[in-house]
């Protein structure tokens, strides 16, 4: 297999989602490009606010008023989604695109067994009678590692621990078998121990099922161990794009270079941490030029004029690799 | 020289009362029988996972929680037996910084009223001069004077937990409990905070108890880390041994699990089965045996004792394997 | 390498030189702004405004005494409609906007007084039952124990029962009259304000500006007044408000079955019992008090509600 020409099973472009506040509008997602190829991870990584969440909920139309997709193409599959009436989108979500959430405590139906919420997987999807969705409940529930499954499956949320309710999740996300799971910060709640046994889940399904995964997280551990490609996001916007491996030997964009240098690392033996200076600026009032110059290291070595003045485009700074820095481009303004 | 503080067999269980009439019904062993020094001038790192009972530790240790069993002391004054007026005088000496920056400052309190509570309490109470000690200590956070009248609302993340790192040290005491003081933050914001906590550390000459889930931050700041599972800690030594020669399987599953920001490293793992157990029933004999990969039979009748392993640090171990 | 006095420069750098301008915003103002922001707050404060200015002004307002008997006085007829002179009442006879009761009194003058007995009432209860609740439902939460069971047992007694029947049954064994009215109906209010400060209470507890203080050394009854109970009265205040509004529909109630305030004194519950048999004969003296209360109780409700709203930390627009 050629992954190299297979098409995407997902490519967003240009997504602009805007939340309508009484206090102005809030872009929350300015003109997001995303891609990921069948069968491989994409991580997409960033501090909150700065749009990954939302992108997620994008993709998946679950975007609640003041906000509103305002532009953007995401073709999943070689279909623009955001073209779908309501009951088409209704039918993709869960069957060929399924998402989990930070915290199964509250994404849990919490008056529901274990085994029914994946049973409705089957019932909504499949239209298969009751027995047979039971039984690949209890299936499913084996799969993803819970003991005893039979047993589990008329457990409700609240007698499972953290780890065990993310794995109900996630059973329940790929019941249907989808093409894309979205998985939104998902152990983040987790300790250590079981966010690596679920990270570890994650991997074997994933390798098994050949679903495309993006995974959406502030840790940059966690995106090093579990992804194929990342996106670093800012301020709405992706600044840097690349393979795993070329995202942390060689970082581009400044501000991906400041975060790596700015978080203790296991074995490191730091001084002083480095430390981004400033605050991310204010979706409602976002600067002109580049969103990142006011904290930005390199521009005050550099002293570029084109960083306050003009928004740099995500543009190709090496084979595979994407970054939004004027340092990179020819003819900055 | 004796350490500045002594933490000696210290149990703390939280019955658990059913019923109309409140019957006990059996108790979270929060904390077991620990016991540990603190030295003066020294960051002790205490890591484990959630149900571990770090946090406790830490509010017992200032003694914001009443023990079931043991005693703390504080330079060699016995704590926990402390008359409430001796406990006053030795609360000026030893303070606590939270981890969640929305729930630890008194919303509707301006900021510079919650940082100067420590002064009227004890007895600074003339207005110019906590004016004058809250704009210093504001200051020295990385603050200013000028922000003493704001509301916590109006602060960021990072900026309301350098007002609570302010608020315990307008004091000057000699002991500070960390308890995961930067875990709420965002990782840009993180950075700023630790390191403002290791610059003062060395500017007040501050002895530190940090308690963290990160082993990457512990590491960061620790001089010697302790860890602890259900209670108990099952491993202590100084920071660089606990890193590179860990002894305990629970220590090494840990440290295995922590995702390194390096795609080259994408090695085997420990990965431990199972959930953490309840601290309303925890297993018998050693706490850690139905996850342990390398348990034996004596491991699940009989609790281990720690163990100094033969080495010239402190290194002690609570495990039949170990030595 | 940032060091450590850089991180401290640049967070001066991005404050903003207008916001130390500015004033602090207290978390009342806040409140108060966005009270002011939706309509039901407005509305709400309008109309109590309103009845308050009417009570407050009420002998400037009113035309006539409101006990005084005008047979004799004036050519009127017994529960006479209202003569309003701009809409076509001849102006040679005297002008009685609410017309007249079954007593030969203006009947615009005893609504306006009846606000002054109406919102007293309405404030002096909920006055006596939001003390007695919230240093009961304090107590309660702070000491915990047997005082905490014994506590909210009682409470848990009084709410047993029908709000207002049990307030008939105080005011009949004590007697008729206002005082009594009053007296009965913070008992029967007062529970609720006690379960709700001690829920407030026992969550605020946990908090950790609460253990800060304590770490620093202040002293238990310290912390409750000024960390604690500050803190826990947020609920309160909308239950007040919301209260003032059922305690005015229970004085009303009262009033109307002849317990609350006796005649010859005007209350628009003791105007409506006085004539509620003459509901099509003399529609004016059933609508006109029972507008007052409608229009109170609903301003009342209204504030609560717009309260409710601003307090609440999620609904952020």
């Amino acid at each position: 297999m050629n992954t190299a020409t297979d098409a995407p099973v997902l490519s967003v472009t240009g997504l602009k989602t805007w939340f309508h506040t009484r206090d102005g509008i809030a872009k929350s997602v300015d003109g997001v490009d995303l891609e990921v190829q069948p069968g491989k991870v994409l991580g997409v990584v960033g501090e909150s606010g700065c749009g990954k969440s939302v992108t997620a909920l994008s993709i998946m139309r679950l975007i609640p008023p003041p906000g509103r997709i305002e532009n953007g193409q995401v073709l999943f599959k070689g279909e623009d989604l955001l073209s779908l009436s309501p009951t088409e989108m209704a039918k993709l979500r869960g069957e060929h695109i399924s998402m989990i959430f930070q915290d199964p405590g509250s994404s849990l139906n919490p008056v529901v067994t274990a085994g029914n919420q994946i049973a409705e997987m089957y019932e909504i999807h499949r239209q298969t009678a009751a027995r047979a969705n039971q039984d690949k409940a209890i299936e499913m529930l084996e799969k993803v590692g819970i003991p005893d499954p039979g047993q589990r499956a008329s457990a409700y949320p609240h007698e499972l621990s953290g780890g065990m309710a993310q794995r109900v999740m996630i059973a329940m996300a790929l019941a249907c078998e989808p093409q894309l799971l979205i998985a939104d910060e998902p152990t983040t709640a987790l300790d250590v121990t079981i966010q690596s046994q679920i990270l570890e889940l994650i991997r074997e399904l994933q390798e098994q099922t050949r679903t495309a995964v993006i995974l959406i997280t502030h840790d940059l551990g966690v995106v090093a161990q579990m992804a194929d490609r990342i996106a670093v996001m800012y301020a709405g916007e992706v600044v840097e794009e690349s393979d795993v491996t070329n995202l942390f030997d060689e970082p581009r964009h400044p501000y991906t270079r400041q975060l790596l240098k700015s978080i203790p690392v296991l074995g490191a033996n730091q001084d002083d941490l480095a430390v981004i200076p400033g605050r991310v600026p204010s979706l409602v009032d976002l600067p002109g030029g580049c969103r990142f110059a006011a904290r930005c290291e390199a521009r005050t070595e550099v002293g570029l004029a084109a960083c306050t003045e003009s928004r740099p485009p995500l543009e190709a700074v090496g084979t595979g690799h994407k970054a939004r820095c004027w340092m990179y481009l020819d003819n900055p303004p | 020289m004796t350490a500045l503080i002594q933490v000696d067999r210290l149990s703390k269980h939280f019955p658990v009362h059913v019923g109309l009439l409140r019957r006990e019904a059996g108790a979270v062993q929060a904390v077991s029988n620990i016991s540990l020094d603190i030295h003066r001038g020294e960051t002790l790192g205490l890591v484990g996972e959630s149900g571990c009972g770090k946090s406790t530790l830490g509010r017992l240790v200032i003694r914001l929680l009443e023990p079931t069993s043991g005693t703390v002391r504080f330079n060699g004054d016995d704590l926990t037996h402390a008359s409430r007026e001796q406990l006053r005088k030795l609360r000026r000496r030893m303070q606590i910084i939270f981890q969640d920056p929305y729930s630890s400052l008194d919303p509707r309190s301006p900021v510079g009223n919650s940082i100067a509570e420590g002064l009227r309490v004890h007895g600074i109470i003339n207005q110019s001069e906590q004016h004058e000690k809250v704009g210093q200590i504001l200051d020295r956070v990385g603050l200013q004077s000028a922000h003493a009248q704001r509301f916590p609302h109006e602060f960021s993340g990072g900026q309301r937990q350098r007002i609570g790192i302010a608020r315990a040290l307008v004091l000057q005491p000699d002991f500070v409990v960390c308890d995961e003081p930067v875990s709420a933050l965002d990782v840009s914001v993180q950075a700023q905070v630790l390191n403002l906590l290791r610059q003062l550390q060395r500017e007040l000459e501050l002895t530190l108890l940090f308690i963290s889930h990160n082993l990457a931050v512990v590491e960061h700041l620790s001089d010697r880390v302790a860890v602890m599972y259900l209670g108990e800690i099952v491993e202590i030594t100084d920071r660089d041994t606990l890193y590179r020669e860990a002894q305990h399987p629970y220590t090494k599953a840990l440290l295995s699990a922590v995702p390194v920001p390096n795609p080259h490293l994408r090695g085997e793992k420990i990965i431990l089965q199972g959930d953490v157990p309840s601290p309303l029933n925890p297993p018998p004999g050693c706490k850690f045996h139905p996850r342990c990969p390398i348990a034996m039979d004596a491991c699940r009748t009989t609790a281990p004792t720690p163990i100094q392993m033969r080495r010239p640090v402190e290194h002690l171990v609570a495990c039949h394997a170990a030595g | 390498m940032m060091s450590l006095k850089g991180a401290a420069e640049s967070l001066s750098e991005d404050i903003d030189e207008q916001w130390l301008q500015a004033k602090p915003m207290s978390l009342w103002k806040t409140t108060l702004r966005r009270l002011l922001r939706r309509k039901t707050g407005i509305v709400g404060l309008i109309l109590i405004g309103f009845m308050m200015v009417m009570a407050i002004g009420a002998p400037v307002f009113a035309p006539y005494d409101p006990e005084n008997v005008l047979i004799g006085k004036e050519k009127v007829r017994k529960r006479e409609a209202p003569c309003i002179h701009l809409l076509g009442c001849p102006s040679e006879r005297p002008q009685h906007l609410m017309g007249i009761d079954g007593n030969f009194r203006d009947q615009l003058s005893r609504v306006i007084y009846g606000a002054r007995v109406s919102l007293s009432i309405g404030f002096t209860t909920v006055l006596f039952a939001f003390l007695g609740g919230t240093i009961l439902g304090a107590i309660a939460a702070y000491w915990g124990g047997w005082l905490d069971n014994l506590i909210m047992r009682i409470m848990d007694v009084i709410l047993g029962f029908p709000s207002l029947l049990l307030a008939i049954a105080i005011v009949a064994v004590l007697g008729p009259g206002i005082r009594n009215a009053l007296f009965a109906i913070s008992i029967v209010t007062l529970p609720a304000y006690a379960r709700v400060m001690r829920a407030s209470v026992l969550s605020i507890k946990e908090m950790d500006y609460v253990a800060a203080s304590q770490a620093l050394g202040a002293s238990r009854l310290r912390i409750l007044m000024s960390r604690i109970v500050p803190n826990a009265l947020t609920p309160i205040v909308v239950l007040s408000t919301l209260g003032i509004a059922s305690a005015i529909l229970d004085a009303a109630g009262l009033s109307f079955l002849g317990l609350g305030a006796q005649p010859p004194t005007a209350e628009w519950g003791t105007m409506l019992g006085a004539e509620r048999n003459q509901v099509f004969s003399a529609p004016h003296l059933v609508f006109f008090p029972g507008l007052a209360i409608m229009l109170t109780v609903l301003g009342f409700n209204l504030l609560g509600d717009g309260l409710r709203d601003a307090l609440d930390p999620r609904l952020n627009d």
